[in-house]
């Protein structure tokens, strides 16, 4: 398996002018060294600090590294973003934690759901599209005409997962995705991702502080702390016989919070 | 992030559910508040009044008519009485409105175009340089107006476009500073994200994204800038260094009917009402709009 | 301690709670489960009045057999916190972001126990050592900003048992937090009630966090309850198809990781409807599997036990147990 993502001694800090300073403990990334292999589903976990957000919006574009390298497909990204950069979106696409926050308020889903068509392949999307989208993500096109507040959480997650699948990417993330909706609609939208990706042949990299959603829908897992990679690997591995201290916590305290069905 | 995001967004609970549920529109229809229905109806009795002035007042402005001195408000032919020359006090302050109006409206949208500008920008950029351009608003807003425009009257004489610019000195810093806050927290939000991830400009974004969520916003703003507005103006006139006779301005009626307080102190009572009334609409008509234009206000759903 | 009888809370045209019975005995932990828009905060908050002033609230709410409903705000004001603690979801906005957190412990102290001013620093920094606060004496002079999450939360629930109230009701208080810090926060409450002998009505929607704090567990959809009874039987052998789909939605961990991997998890079909939307009789009607016509129709209470009752015409079927051969034993009643 290929890998489509690589990190080269990545690191990352907020503050300002982070390139010309040394990397040390108080970063919000430092010298991550991952792969993404192509086709795979990958979790990366981590509590509040790990940088997991950080480390995704480095991945998909919307930060630049401040020391270090990202290759995707054999290139690295600082070359994709000076000259390449709307294939790289397109091929690369995200959908956020809160789902009334990821829709401009003020447009009608039929405007929100066109604008990576408008900005990426400049053209409109035909009626037939936008209704494709829709259907494949469970939604009817009478969702077109509505405004944002008009729709529950789960429609306007479904709609932000439309709206990040409407330009073909190959790369879809998700930043805990389903943090914010209850638990039925949460397996609804899990369920969601994982048929899309079958259906389209997606990777698929997902964050999340839910060891147990993490489990079942993930082939590929990554442990974060504090700026860290602490432990990677295939999910059962890492779940049945984990090798630091850290992630054996991390699992101990989720199984103690989560639900046992006898 | 993720607790930023979460405080900001605390959603009501599924609203329409189109899935399953045949529910026509569940958004209750807006209520119109009292406060914009009596601030538009003050606000709009004055425009149209000023507008009325233009073309007819009910004596000429410049009748000097001292015979009929002092007339008391409710005399014949003078529904708000006379002055001291036997000028028409109904026809000045209708006169006086198209002043104030004129000034407000000018200075209002002559700053709000480079402030909200201004703020968009400082909004968008690294915290160097929006930090530059905050300490540059915090001088403009600390400058005291009234010695800017006095300032400005020695070099450029008094009137009306002495006020004008004087009280652009000080809004312009204002509307920047409040567009910035707004703007910023718009920034902050995933679907301005999104549309990085798709490619769009910092410019897109903060025109096409930014601007039209902080829009109702800034039209709550200018309607509370007009009625700063039309108050600066008055005072301005009122020391002197504002619209000069012939101009009519309801400030200059003030200070014209100073020391004739004790001989008739209707002079001053009827320009003071007048004025405190028309910043009184601009304000409610703000209030209003605010309150009107709040998207909480529709979308109101139960708790868990 | 808590007795709560034909209580109704209703906004406008809808009502949103209707609870006929819920208690909670002394030293008692009761988990209220529910999702958005099953009325559990409002139910919560009734008991101590902080409900929007357009809430019409009727029934009765005893808390050691005096009445709560219908109280004057005064009265009121002087049972929160000396009877009854309450602990939010998220700590940074219910503490005073302006004032240190030992100043705000030490009010709570004052208020209620009229703690004498030389005493309060010690006292203070006693309640912080009980709800493992490490290093009280430095801690007190922070501000809540300076605190990590798991702390904040520490700090409120030391405002809360401040006074040694009998009941604490938790709305959320884990939802915001780390799984780490979940599990210790949740640790710390089962101690605290124990040692008290504090009953603990905790909120929440995450059925693992209720099935690790709670003896009891009372089911909410829809502003009604649909299931009670302890957590063992609620969880193990949950009769209400709600109770049952919540459940089966819950991902859990795994068994077996590699075999589940991919698999498609459960859902409920359908969302929950607005105020208003829900159909007559049953309110889980239109998204149930088991519908049956007679669902139509309010559904009657059925106790199983002293310890478990649901109301639902098409209940869960026991399954039996392959070693027992017990006839007529509080068996199955699949009617």
């Amino acid at each position: 398996m290929t890998d489509l993502f690589r990190t080269d001694d990545l690191s990352f800090d907020y503050r300002p002018r982070a390139s010309r300073r040394e990397v040390s403990s108080d970063w919000t990334l430092q010298n991550i060294a991952v792969s993404i292999p192509a086709g795979s589903t990958v979790g990366i976990v981590g509590e509040s600090g790990s940088g997991k957000s950080t480390l995704v919006r480095l991945l998909c574009g919307l930060l630049a590294p401040s020391k270090g390298d990202i290759v995707f497909e054999g290139r690295s990204i600082k070359d994709w973003l000076s000259n390449g950069q709307r294939d790289f979106y397109r091929r690369n696409q995200i959908v956020f934690q809160s789902p009334a926050s990821s829709v401009d308020p003020r447009l009608r889903i039929k405007a929100s759901l066109s604008e990576p068509t408008k900005a990426l392949e400049r053209r409109k999307p035909e009626p037939t599209e936008l209704k494709n989208w829709l259907e494949d993500v469970g939604l009817s096109s009478d969702v077109l005409s509505r405004y944002p507040h008009q729709l529950s959480g789960g429609q306007l997650q479904r709609i932000a997962v439309a709206r990040a699948l409407s330009v073909r990417p190959e790369v879809l993330f998700a930043d805990e995705p389903t943090s914010a909706l209850d638990v039925s609609v949460q397996a609804q939208v899990l369920n969601l991702l994982m048929g899309l990706k079958h259906r389209h042949g997606l990777t698929l990299v997902l964050v999340s502080h839910d060891l147990a959603v993490v489990a079942r829908v993930c082939d590929r897992i990554l442990v974060l702390k504090d700026g860290q990679v602490v432990e990677s690997g295939e999910t059962a591995a890492v779940m049945t016989d984990p090798q630091t201290a850290y992630t054996r916590t991390l699992i101990e305290a989720s199984r103690a919070t989560s639900l046992v069905k006898d | 992030m993720t607790d930023q995001t979460r405080a900001l967004e605390e959603r009501p609970p599924d609203s329409v559910d189109l899935d399953l549920w045949e529910s026509g529109s569940n958004t209750p229809s807006r209520r119109v508040p009292p406060q914009l229905v009596i601030g538009a109806s003050i606000t709009a009795l004055f425009v149209g009044i000023g507008v009325l002035s233009i073309f007819w007042t009910p004596y000429d402005l410049d009748i000097v008519d001292v015979p009929n001195q002092f007339l008391r408000p409710g005399s014949e032919g003078h529904l708000l009485g006379t002055d001291k020359l036997g000028r028409d006090m109904t026809s000045q302050i209708m006169a006086g409105a198209r002043n104030s109006l004129l000034v407000s409206v000018v200075s209002t949208v002559a700053s709000l175009v480079p402030g909200v500008l201004i703020g968009l920008v400082a909004a968008g950029a690294s915290p160097f340089w929006r930090s530059i351009i905050i300490r540059m608003t915090d001088i403009g807003v600390a400058l005291p107006g009234i010695l800017v425009a006095l300032v400005l009257a020695t070099s450029l004489g008094p009137g009306n476009t002495t006020a004008i610019i004087a009280i652009m000195f000080w809004f312009i810093p204002t509307a920047a500073r409040v567009t910035m806050a707004p703007a910023r927290q718009i920034l902050s939000r995933d679907f301005v994200e999104a549309a990085r991830a798709y490619g769009r400009s910092r410019k897109f974004i903060l025109f096409r994204h930014v601007l039209p969520n902080i829009g109702p916003l800034i039209i709550v703003q200018a309607s509370v800038m007009f009625a700063i507005a039309i108050l600066i103006e008055a005072a301005l006139s009122y020391l002197g260094i504002g619209a000069q006779r012939p101009t009519p301005s309801w400030g200059r009626l003030l200070k014209e009917a100073q020391p004739l307080i004790g001989q008739a102190p209707y002079l001053m009572v009827i320009p003071g009402v007048t004025i405190m009334l028309a910043v009184i609409g601009f304000n409610l008509l703000g209030d209003g709009l605010r309150t009107y234009l709040d998207p909480q206000q529709s979308a109101k759903g139960g708790g868990a | 301690m808590l007795e709560i009888n034909d209580l109704s809370i209703s906004i406008g045209p809808h009502e949103i709670v209707s609870i006929e019975h819920l208690s909670i005995q002394a030293g008692q932990r009761l988990g209220l489960v529910g999702e958005s828009g099953s009325g559990k905060t409002m139910t919560a908050m009734s008991i101590i009045g902080l409900l929007p002033h357009d809430a019409v609230v009727s029934g009765s709410i005893k808390i050691s057999g005096v009445e709560m409903v219908n109280r004057s705000e005064r009265e009121l004001t002087e049972i929160r916190g000396s009877e009854v603690g309450v602990i939010f979801q998220d700590p940074l906005r219910a503490l005073n972001p302006t004032m240190r957190v030992g100043k705000q412990v030490g009010e709570a102290l004052r208020l209620h126990k009229t703690v004498p001013k030389k005493d309060v620093k010690r006292r203070t920094v006693e309640l912080f050592e009980q709800v493992q606060l490490a290093d009280g004496a430095n801690l007190i002079r922070r501000y809540p900003h300076q605190l990590s999450g798991g702390q904040r939360q520490r700090v409120l629930i030391a405002i809360a048992i401040a006074a040694d109230p009998k009941l604490l009701i938790a709305d959320e208080p884990t939802t915001a937090l780390d799984v780490t810090v979940q599990k210790e926060i949740l640790e710390l409450l089962q101690r605290l009630s124990a040692e008290r002998g504090m009953a603990v009505l905790f909120v929440s929607h995450d059925l693992g966090v209720i099935q690790a704090i709670s003896d009891e567990i009372a089911v909410l959809y829809g502003g009604k309850l649909v299931e009670t009874g302890s957590t063992e039987l609620v969880i193990g052998s949950s009769r209400h198809r709600y109770t049952e789909a919540l459940i089966n939605v819950n991902p859990g961990h795994p068994e077996d990781i590699s075999a589940s991997l991919g698999e498609r998890l459960v859902t409920i079909k359908g969302s929950v409807p607005a105020q208003g939307g829900f159909l007559s009789g049953c309110r889980f009607r239109g998204r149930c599997p088991h519908e049956l016509d007679q669902c139509a129709a309010a559904p009657p209470l059925t106790s199983v036990s002293s310890d478990h009752s649901f109301r639902c015409w098409n209940p869960t079927e026991l399954t039996v147990l392959p070693t027992s051969e017990v006839v007529g034993h509080g068996g199955s009643d699949n009617d």
